[in-house]
């Protein structure tokens, strides 16, 4: 099993790791760097729980091999916001009901924000595509749409007035 | 296989080198959707069984960073896709969803947006499953494919040549899908492009259907049709193409032609779906795209 | 998407609030089960049975122990008590009957995915080559694979009895054949429901180490810390040597009721005496861990002409899987619930749980009330169908109401609004939606349920808390809630917050530790917020007395006139005298009252009968409510959109609005998983759905808005009148979604899921009865 030496900047913060060339970068963030806010829900590709931005992409990280991330961004949901310095959507995400048991939620924050970012107002329909890849199985969703339409219809309430 | 390295190679040459290098064997690696549950799948599994005789090292060849095979542009008429150009990017393309909307709507069909982020149509072509979703509407398309290899150079072949078998393409060892290039539709071309699965998202096709159409009136002139999941490989349904043509579209036409479907799936059971589910929806639902493409073209 | 908020008579209890462990988790911060580290941890694995039926003849797992980086291998010799026997007393004949768990596989393995051993390594790489290693020599045997074949008498044994019968139950009340014969309507159906996952988003995981005092202590993802008692036992070690801590869980439903990981990891850090972790791959878990019950059920309905229920008659089975766990339990639930939420004058019921060597069953949300409720209600659409009565109009003529008997004879003691529920759940789904297309046809449907809140009465359950000021005055709440995501810590702080006259913010509370919290019991059975909320509840108003009094005292008053809010006691009417909270607490401690108390609240108890005939109370109270449903058919493919959900309860009282909502609509689409998509298919005993990628749950993509509508009555038996909500809020959806198929394409399925090839083949089939029926209107001959 071969490995190699990498580099990865996750929350603007450079780790590096000496991994093994098959090991996915979800594989490696929890286990070897110790980013486990990064959740394991099945390992291919079909909950979403392992969710993380690579160069601002929101992709899973377990169909990402660690070695395809060398030199490139991370973003968990720890560089989104934190108590300190929250992102809106996490204020909202708490403030309509929107985590129950949370193991979707590190996932589904940031499925939300990279929604967002490509469009700023989007309906409860795109947002609900948008989220398609991240299972929940606790909300049934409905509050998880609220809480994202929230910080949409405030981003559209500042274009409004900027405008 | 054991995985020994990984290169990210900085340019296409480079990378077809990597790949023709005699010393290694590789393993391509874009998107990795197809790939690292494949990788997952044999590592949970039985270990691989004593027929493999290559202990070659293997190298993991990463595709997804170059540039010369990413992208979506407009040649001589034609749309240009590079084959590492990932589905999240063709389906909010708006040169695709204006000109090639059947392939705009199957590359949004694939997976989740997670997996759009990351999933490539040249991965979706290489891997070949009888139920992927670009498939049919490139077919319907009548895309042509771009390869290289170090070997043989660059040549083009018709997408209706690529598929040879289940899961089977015919790349040579060392051949890469490099670009896709489709006709972009103009004046009455129509295209659709229909995936029927358990839900909404995530889901692997049961039956999928791409419809191009030329489109007079409610005259067809020409039309190409191509199907997913129903069978070895995607297909094209050239007897019903052949029935639609210079014919007026009513119901009971659409019907007709749709019947000889037929002649060109023969799909099976499995854990999704009957063969028979997939007989009655192949036909039904080219039936309804050809009555509702037909009808929007009136109207 | 809620009903008006109606104002509250309280501080804090009914408003929608933000959850402290919300917080936590939606800033990345909470621990799960895997995410602790320890150093020098070893990572184990489990060697499943590649058969679903078959003897071991003999395990060699001397290659695996020589490995290097291996430092335990273990089967069931080396577990020192490897079976558990629980007996329950409702049983198909006098006695007792024995419910067995068995560790690790002994002689013979009776489910794939059974465990037969148990590796300790250094690298979890290590591990799966030493399970490789492991030489299992099997004899595999011809099994059982359908509960129905299964009951016959030549059938294979499944296990050590002659019989595969697990228990089996009935209900008579009145006489249903004289109903049937006077009857003007019989409706008689046969439905089936399949085996379903849980698909907790967190995989089961654990860690076990011994700690500086010598107790064995494991942290794992579970419903249950009182399973210490358990694993204490497979040990044989003292129940006090023994700590189960649960950290938030990411999800339950059921499936982490019974043991997983805990007496695995137990053992293999008893024998290493290093820490183990051990965490399931998704496959692994839909592998191995215990599933919903399968159920085949026939039903025969009867009425009247003028719209009464007359009779019901019930034969239900339900596949047990390789061993019984809760299945007697689970059948006893389906068994009391089997007819409905209605008045019925006669009722026969037999229900039999039997094993086969498919995958082990047990909890899952609704614990057998679900299956039932997708057969009775999807009677009642078709005996009104029949009586050309709507289905809201026939069930108004038979709800049960408060003081009205079960067939078990048990009078209803709470409110029962579930005439409320019906009518309002049906109103919210508004005007009909138009067919957007030829191809398309849509219906709408109800379905009222009922599910108990509290676990069976003869279980004696009881639940503890303790509730204390610090003398800052913020408070500490120890309680042994396990919190599986529906707010069960942050309920007990809202309740401590509301009583204590503090906010929720000043409550820290401790739980789910046998160690160091009283235990509260198990988080299951919807029992959580009734229990330990009143524990809590009792506790915290002891607290509370305790200062009143010291403050009367101080203050020269009678507790009764002295109010206590916002850390201040007061006279009331007294605008000059007050004390603050800190005064009193110093008062306190320095007169030696206690600042804190240990409650326990104590659920109705019964003695279980020695019977097969359910009679009486079994449940400490139920839970009623209607759910609605709106669909669209795609005529073509079979495809179903599900348009509108609608959720109508009483809540008896929210206790977080936001919660309550949440439960409500999160059980909502757990039916609608259930009704159209969720089917664990087995090929003789083979999960062959083994990924989420062939197990398919709904993503947000397909469903709508869940409408929630909370009736609150203040007639349930929980904290300030709630009732419980985690599994009435499921029971009754996917017949809701089901009934509103059938009415969309005019014929009723009776398995689920209703598949777009079920429905497609049914409208063909359908189509093709039509046709015959009219070629057949050609003039008789004959």
């Amino acid at each position: 099993m071969g490995t190699q030496e990498i580099e990865i900047q996750v929350n603007g913060q450079p780790l590096r790791a000496t991994v093994a060339v098959e090991a996915t970068l979800l594989d490696v963030l929890r286990n070897e760097l110790g980013v486990v806010e990064v959740k394991n829900g099945c390992g291919q590709g079909d909950c979403g729980a392992c969710t993380v931005l690579l160069d601002g992409d929101a992709v899973n990280s377990c169909l990402t091999l660690a070695v395809q991330a060398d030199g490139r961004q991370v973003t968990t949901v720890k560089g989104l916001g934190s108590p300190e310095a929250p992102h809106p959507l996490q204020e909202s995400f708490v403030a309509h009901g929107a985590v129950q048991c949370g193991f979707c939620s590190s996932g589904m924050v940031l499925s939300a924000a990279s929604l967002m970012k490509q469009n700023p107002t989007p309906t409860r329909a795109e947002i609900r595509e948008a989220i398609s890849g991240n299972l929940c199985r606790c909300t049934g969703y409905t509050k998880i749409v609220d809480a994202i339409e929230e910080v949409a219809n405030n981003a559209r309430l500042l274009e409004e007035r900027a405008s | 296989m054991s995985l020994q390295s990984y290169v990210r190679p900085r340019g296409l040459d480079d990378a077809l080198a990597a790949l023709a290098d005699p010393r290694t064997r590789p393993l391509i690696i874009a998107g990795g959707t197809d790939v690292i549950p494949a990788m997952r799948k044999m590592r949970l599994g039985e270990p691989q069984a004593a027929g493999d005789d290559d202990d070659r090292p293997g190298v993991v060849v990463d595709l997804s960073q170059l540039d010369e095979l990413r992208g979506i542009g407009e040649k001589d008429g034609m749309l240009l896709i590079g084959a590492a150009t990932t589905m999240g990017a063709i389906a909010r393309h708006e040169l695709v969803k204006d000109r090639a909307p059947a392939l705009a709507a199957a590359a949004a069909s694939v997976g989740s947006p997670l997996v759009r982020n990351r999933a490539t149509v040249g991965g979706n072509l290489a891997t070949a499953s009888p139920s992927a979703d670009t498939a049919p509407a490139l077919l319907a398309a009548n895309a042509v494919l771009g390869l290289a290899s170090a070997r043989q150079g660059r040549r083009e072949v018709s997408i209706t040549d690529f598929f040879v078998g289940y899961r089977r393409t015919l790349l040579q060892p060392g051949e890469i899908v490099a670009y896709i290039l489709l006709p972009l539709s103009r004046g009455l071309v129509r295209g659709r492009f229909e995936k029927v699965g358990l839900r909404n998202a995530d889901a692997i096709s049961m039956v999928c259907v791409a419809v191009e159409m030329e489109l007079d009136g409610r005259v067809c002139r020409e039309a190409r049709i191509g199907l997913g999941a129903v069978a070895a490989v995607p297909v094209r349904a050239f007897a019903v193409e052949a029935a639609l043509k210079d014919r007026e579209i009513d119901e009971a036409v659409a019907r007709e032609c749709a019947k000889l479907v037929h002649e060109h799936i023969s799909p099976i059971d499995d854990l999704r779906a009957s063969a028979r589910y997939r007989s009655w929806v192949a036909e039904a639902v080219v039936a309804r795209m050809i009555i509702d493409m037909a009808c929007k073209a009136r109207s | 998407m809620t009903d008006a908020v109606k104002p509250t008579k309280y501080r804090l209890i009914g408003l929608a609030l933000p959850r402290h462990d919300a917080l936590d988790k939606v800033y990345g911060q909470t621990k799960y089960a895997d995410d602790f580290t320890m150093p020098g941890t070893l990572h184990a694995k489990v060697l499943r049975s590649r058969y679903a039926a078959a003897r071991i003849v003999s395990i060699d797992t001397s290659a695996a122990e020589r490995m290097p980086g291996v430092h335990a291998v273990l089967t069931a010799r080396d577990v020192p008590r490897n079976e558990t026997t629980s007996k329950f007393g409702q049983t198909h004949s006098a006695g007792g009957f024995e419910g067995l768990y068995r560790v690790l596989a002994d002689k013979k393995v009776r489910y794939m995915g059974e465990a037969v051993a148990l590796v300790a390594a250094e690298t979890p790489e290590t591990a799966a080559q030493a399970l490789r290693a492991i030489d299992v020599v099997y004899e595999p045997q011809p099994g059982v694979f359908d509960p129905v074949e299964a009951l016959k008498p030549d059938a294979y044994r499944v296990g050590e009895e002659d019989t595969n019968v697990v228990c089996s139950y009935k209900v008579r009340k009145g006489d249903v054949d004289a109903a049937f014969a006077r009857a003007d309507v019989v409706v008689e159906n046969e439905y089936r429901v399949p085996f379903g996952d849980h698909v907790y988003l967190e995989p089961e995981s654990g860690t076990a180490w011994i700690d500086e005092d010598g107790v064995l202590t494991i942290r794992a993802s579970t419903q249950v810390i009182e399973h210490f008692r358990d694993v204490a036992d497979i040990l044989r070690l003292p129940h006090n040597k023994v700590r189960v801590i649960a950290p938030m869980l990411g999800g339950g439903f059921g499936g982490k009721e019974d043991i997983t990981v805990e007496a695995y990891l137990a053992l293999l850090a008893y024998r290493t005496k290093r820490p183990v972790k051990l965490t399931y791959t998704r496959e692994e878990s839909i592998l191995s861990h215990s599933k919903r019950h399968p159920y085949v059920m026939r039903y025969k309905t009867a009425a009247t002409a003028d719209g009464k229920l007359v009779a019901m008659e019930c034969e239900l089975i339900s596949d047990a899987g390789g061993y019984p766990f809760l299945s007697p339990w689970v059948l006893l639930y389906s068994t009391v619930m089997a007819t409905g939420p209605y008045k019925i004058p006669n009722v026969k019921v037999d229900a039999h749980a039997v094993l086969t060597n498919n995958t082990f069953t047990s909890a899952y949300r609704g614990f057998g009330a679900p299956q039932v409720c997708f057969a009775y209600e999807s009677q009642m659409d078709a005996v009104a169908a029949q009586l050309g009565l709507t289905p809201l109009a026939f069930r108004m003529k038979n709800y049960l109401h408060t003081g009205d008997e079960l067939g078990t004879g048990y009078a209803l003691e709470s409110a029962v609004l579930t005439d409320e529920t019906a009518e309002r759940a049906l109103a919210a789904l508004g005007e009909p939606t138009k067919p957007r297309s030829p191809w398309e046809k849509i219906g709408r449907g109800i379905a009222s349920g009922m599910q108990s809140y509290g676990r069976l009465v003869y279980l004696h359950d009881s639940s503890r808390s303790f509730v204390g000021f610090e003398l800052d005055g913020t408070v500490v709440v120890r309680c042994g809630v396990q919190d599986i995501g529906g707010g069960q810590t942050s309920s007990i702080a809202q309740i401590t917050a509301e009583v204590l006259g503090v906010s929720m913010q000043d409550v820290t509370v401790y739980f789910g530790d046998t160690a160091l919290t009283p235990l509260a019991g198990t988080t299951t059975a919807t029992r959580m917020l009734y229990m330990s909320g009143n524990a809590t509840l009792k506790a915290a108003r002891a607290v509370r007395d305790a200062l009143v009094t010291k403050a009367a005292e101080m203050l020269d008053a009678s507790p009764d006139r002295i109010a206590m809010a916002d850390k201040t006691f007061r006279v009331v009417g007294d605008k000059d005298h007050s004390l603050s909270l800190i005064e009193v607490l110093e008062a306190c401690a320095s007169d030696g009252i206690p600042l804190s108390n240990l409650a326990q609240f104590n659920a109705p108890a019964r003695e279980v009968k020695e019977s097969a005939n359910v009679e009486g109370q079994i449940h400490p109270d139920y839970t009623f409510g209607t759910h609605a449903a709106e669909v669209a058919v795609d005529t073509v493919t079979g495809q179903v959109t599900v348009l509108k959900l609608v959720a109508a309860f009483d809540v008896g009282q929210a206790i977080n609005r936001l919660s309550a909502e949440g439960q409500l609509e999160g059980g909502t689409a757990c039916g609608a998983g259930y009704a159209l998509l969720e089917d664990v298919k087995m090929d003789r005993g083979r999960t062959v759905t083994c990924a989420l990628d062939t197990y398919l749950v709904p993503t947000a993509a397909d469903l709508p808005d869940v409408t929630t509508i909370m009736i609150e009555s203040g007639g349930g038996m929980g904290p300030f009148g709630a009732k419980g909500i985690g599994e009435p809020s499921s029971t009754s959806s996917a017949p809701a979604v089901t009934n509103a198929v059938a009415d969309a394409i005019g014929i009723r399925l009776t398995r689920l899921p209703v598949s777009p090839e079920r429905i497609l083949t049914a409208l063909k089939e359908g189509q093709a009865k039509r046709d015959d029926a009219i070629s057949r209107r050609v003039p008789e001959l004959a």
